[in-house]
């Protein structure tokens, strides 16, 4: 009975031991297999900043100091 | 949930399902030998069960492992609803599916094991027997679903996981039918290596994990968008701007910058996700009446990509129907 309780001792510390030692090989396998790559959540592209600049410029030539916008929608009490 | 975009988690996700299910492989064939009533001499029974409840428990931590690197990858495409409701998912849902059932199932035979002294034992081994399930719906998900599916390390692994497990589950029942020869255990060992060499075939054939090229010159992808304007006195600028899904994830951007019935000059931008590769160059010419374009790019000093893209309609700026084309 003692004896077949030290033998479960001992398979439960192998079966510890082994569980991490198979995570890192795992990991490291997992890793030489299919390597991650740069991750980056997708942002929508921008204007080239020389466009936006001409743009820019071209309004200031004409006098305008901001890009035209809508007027906002008159809101009253009742509205 | 997303916490972290981490290549480390993601290896960690990959790695713990690894371990799970060797362990859970242990584990059954821990109670195969078990429930066979064989005496062992240097093994009694209490000491398996004492092993057997333990690799059980350390079988559950690496699962919460593997669940819970996933659930914070912000890179994988799972919501928290598509982890715990089986056939959600977006990717591969029959086998994530699988996985999820045989990880609840698990998780309620866990309860049934606490709760073991309050049911009757013919019900609670009965219940036990579902074991088989969670192994078997483990095995499915491991061989369908996952970037390391078709490595030789994994194949190896599931398929010494499955030729043991049917040759313990066959010794099993010819055990209990007390029809255990030589002969009948070489022959349910043969079928065994047969069933294991049938699913390295899956694996490695319909199954096989093929992953996108690394940022190709040649793809199509189906196109959405939108058109956007921005105007100066003189000057304005017309930007024509889209995703593409499918065989490869693009973010594509034309932008024209225009005079009165004139175009002065042009860019083009083309961003391959999940690499963040910019293909950059010039638009070539409108095509489609003004719902397309042609244009040539290149990432870095590499070669020219050519690119068209074209979109069916157009409402209120709004592009829709549309596909993008790369050729090299």
């Amino acid at each position: 009975m003692r004896a077949g309780r030290r033998r479960a001792d001992r398979a439960k510390i192998a079966v510890l031991l082994m569980a991490p030692l198979l995570f890192a090989a795992a990991f490291g396998l997992s890793r030489s297999s299919y390597a991650s790559h740069p991750r980056r959540p997708s942002r929508p592209l921008s204007v080239p900043p020389r466009f936006e600049r001409i743009v820019r410029e071209n309004l200031l030539q004409a006098g305008v100091l901001a890009p035209q916008r809508a007027p906002e929608a008159v809101q009253t009490s009742s509205s | 949930m997303h916490l972290t975009s981490s290549p480390i988690d993601w290896y960690a996700a990959r790695a713990g399902g690894v371990v799970a299910y060797v362990l859970l492989t242990i584990v059954v064939l821990l109670g195969i030998a078990m429930s066979s009533g064989a005496r062992m001499e240097r093994w009694p029974r209490f000491a398996l069960k004492d092993v057997h409840r333990f690799a059980g428990l350390l079988t559950g931590t690496f699962l919460v492992i593997h669940i819970a690197t996933i659930a914070i990858d912000s890179y994988l495409p799972f919501s928290l609803t598509s982890l715990v409701v089986p056939f959600t998912s977006s990717y591969r849902p029959v086998f994530i599916g699988l996985g999820i059932i045989g990880a609840e199932l698990l998780l309620a035979l866990a309860v049934t094991n606490r709760l073991r002294d309050r049911l009757p034992y013919a019900t609670w081994r009965r219940l036990h027997y579902l074991n088989f399930a969670v192994w078997g719906a483990a095995t499915v998900h491991g061989l369908g679903s996952g970037t390391d599916r078709g490595t030789p390390w994994l194949v190896a692994i599931e398929a010494t996981a499955i030729g043991a497990v049917l040759t313990a589950t066959g010794w099993r029942v010819l055990r209990a039918r007390d029809a255990l020869t030589p002969g009948r255990l070489a022959a349910v060992t043969a079928g065994a290596v047969v069933v294991a060499a049938a699913a390295v075939a899956l694996v490695l054939g319909p199954l096989a994990f093929r992953p996108h090229p690394w940022n190709p010159a040649r793809f199509t992808d189906a196109l959405g968008g939108r058109i956007v304007q921005q105007t100066g006195a003189t000057r304005g600028i017309v930007s024509m701007a889209g995703e593409g899904t499918g065989a490869q994830h693009v973010l594509v951007r034309a932008d024209l910058l225009v005079a009165p019935a004139r175009l002065l000059d042009t860019a083009f931008q083309m961003e391959y996700l999940p690499s963040g590769a910019h293909c950059r160059g010039r638009v070539l010419r409108i095509t489609d009446g003004g719902l397309g374009f042609l244009a040539h790019c290149r990432i870095g000093a590499g070669p020219q990509h050519t690119v068209r893209a074209r979109w069916d309609s157009s409402d209120g700026g709004v592009l829709s129907g549309g596909t993008i084309t790369s050729a090299a």
